[in-house]
């Protein structure tokens, strides 16, 4: 399970969550209540854009979502402005991945976990998943796992 | 098919007996981005081959590099042309040019700027009469990115999947880098490299055989090789692979041609050198585990130290 890291010394703090995301997010805002930091979290009585929009320069801002959400919510806070430094994800629950193959480079699609190994869809060749990451894929390379 | 280096003129890659990951980068004082050796005819067939047979794996490009690669092969036609007149020529008319290759006997008409003259893309048609890989980084919003290459002689890793990486992505495989913050101190290295002030430095690996297209695409055949050295195979089946890697800064583009010599020596040959021959027995012996792990020097490592052991033993130095 990831966790969310207090980031300190931020303007105001943003948190954005479903109701397991909150648990997640918990600890942090305990620290930004700590700090004695303005926050605020976001209710869905408003859509998450506008909210995010009415927000000034200097925000910092927490998103926690199932793994299958997040990758559509972090497109909407960049979107907004909100940078990589910005802003943290955090994703819980199952992570589909596209895995590489170095062989054949087809790619396979798996449920994350770690120390992973996989057959290859397209060449069936055995693969031990890596996160070593390409963002133009959006995938995952494999290597060979058995020479 | 010779595929070894000579003695002589190996870029032999160690200082003192320690090695660790550095920016070891120097200026280049002999400012040219290739260099043609003995084995040029044979490499190039190589090459070729390659780039017939697997094009995806040795050649991929993203569209908005076509300019920059333009301003490449108006590099490389120069430096082949000034350092070696006797085997290449160039003639220039306007945006008419004709490029001559006398070694291999071929002449290239094509107009400059124009990809509709050239039989491929830029990039990968000077790639074709260079011994080098070349790769293309591009620099913007102060980072540099792998967004085209020519690359057949690969030390395990895949261009078709780097492809569009930055610099800290593509890095990101190799144990530390991150961690001791040599990534971010390299690329900003990296991001001060001036026109006209090339810089280079050389990488090193063992290889269990002498392949030079060691790429992750064929990792599952030629792996293979590392399970089979033994004390008495060992000198003449494992190699010593070094690359040696130039960094040229494009005035135009504002990018960076990256190119890479690959060169082999086999250990029998490196040991009949005494003093290499000490001088990489201390250096493996010493080796951090997650070096040799990443080298992938894990299941040959201590045959290859027994060897250079017995020929120190040999010639009592050890
Ligand atoms: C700018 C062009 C460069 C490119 C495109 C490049 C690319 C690469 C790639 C693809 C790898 C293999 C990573 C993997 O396992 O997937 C690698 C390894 C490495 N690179 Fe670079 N690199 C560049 C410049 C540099 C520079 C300037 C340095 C240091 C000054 C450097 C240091 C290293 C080191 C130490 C390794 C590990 C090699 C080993 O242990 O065998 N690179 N590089
Ligand atoms: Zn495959």
């Amino acid at each position: 399970m990831q966790k969310a890291l207090f980031v300190s010394g931020k303007r105001k703090y943003l948190f954005c969550a479903d109701q397991n995301g909150m648990e997640i997010l918990q600890p942090v805002i305990d620290l930004a209540v700590a700090e004695k930091a303005p926050y605020e979290i976001y209710s869905e009585a408003q859509p998450l854009i506008e909210w995010l929009k009415k927000q000034k320069m200097g925000c910092y801002l927490y998103v926690a979502a199932e793994w299958a959400k997040l990758d559509s919510l972090k497109n909407l806070t960049e979107e907004v402005g909100f940078s990589e430094e910005e802003a943290q994800y955090i994703g819980y629950g199952e992570r589909w991945v596209k895995v590489f193959c170095c062989r054949c480079h087809g790619i396979t699609e798996v449920i994350l976990q770690e120390k992973q190994e996989i057959a290859c869809s397209e060449c069936d060749l055995l693969l031990e998943v890596s996160n070593h990451y390409s963002r133009l894929k959006n995938a995952y390379l494999g290597y060979v796992a058995k020479l | 098919m010779q595929q070894t280096d000579d003695l002589e003129t190996f870029p032999y890659p160690f200082k003192g007996e320690v090695y660790r990951y550095s920016n070891n980068s120097a200026p280049l004082d002999f400012p040219s981005s290739i260099e043609i050796t003995p084995s040029y005819i044979n490499e190039m067939n190589l090459k070729r081959g390659l780039l017939n047979q697997h094009p995806e794996r040795c050649y991929q490009s993203l569209s908005h590099t076509l300019r920059g690669q333009w301003e490449i092969l108006e590099m490389i036609m120069g430096h082949l042309t000034s350092h070696y007149p006797d085997q290449f020529s160039l003639d220039k008319q306007n945006d008419e040019w004709t490029f001559h290759n006398k070694i291999l006997q071929e002449k290239q008409y094509f107009i400059f700027g124009d990809e509709t003259t050239l039989p491929c893309e830029p990039l990968d048609f000077i790639g074709r009469h260079v011994q080098e890989d070349l790769i293309f980084m591009m620099q913007r919003d102060g980072d540099l990115f792998l967004d085209a290459g020519q690359l057949c002689f690969p030390a395990n890793w895949s261009l078709a999947f780097d492809l569009g990486m930055s610099f800290r992505e593509i890095h990101h495989p190799i144990p530390g880098f991150k961690e001791e913050g040599l990534d971010e101190r390299i690329l900003q290295f990296l991001l001060q490299l001036e026109a006209g002030n090339p810089w280079w430095r050389k990488n090193w690996s063992l290889m269990a055989g002498n392949r030079l297209d060691t790429s992750l695409e064929t990792f599952d055949v030629w792996g293979k090789g590392r399970k089979g050295v033994t004390l008495n195979n060992a000198g003449e089946f494992v190699h010593l692979r070094v690359e040696v890697q130039k960094l040229f800064r494009l005035p135009r583009s504002g990018g960076i041609l990256f190119t890479i010599h690959t060169h082999l020596i086999s250990l029998e040959k490196l040991a009949s050198k005494a003093e290499w021959a000490e001088q990489f027995y201390h250096i493996l012996c010493e080796l951090p585990d997650n070096i040799v792990d990443y080298k992938g020097l894990s299941l040959f490592k201590n045959q290859v130290i027994e060897y250079l052991k017995g020929r120190l033993e040999s010639r009592g130095v050890l």
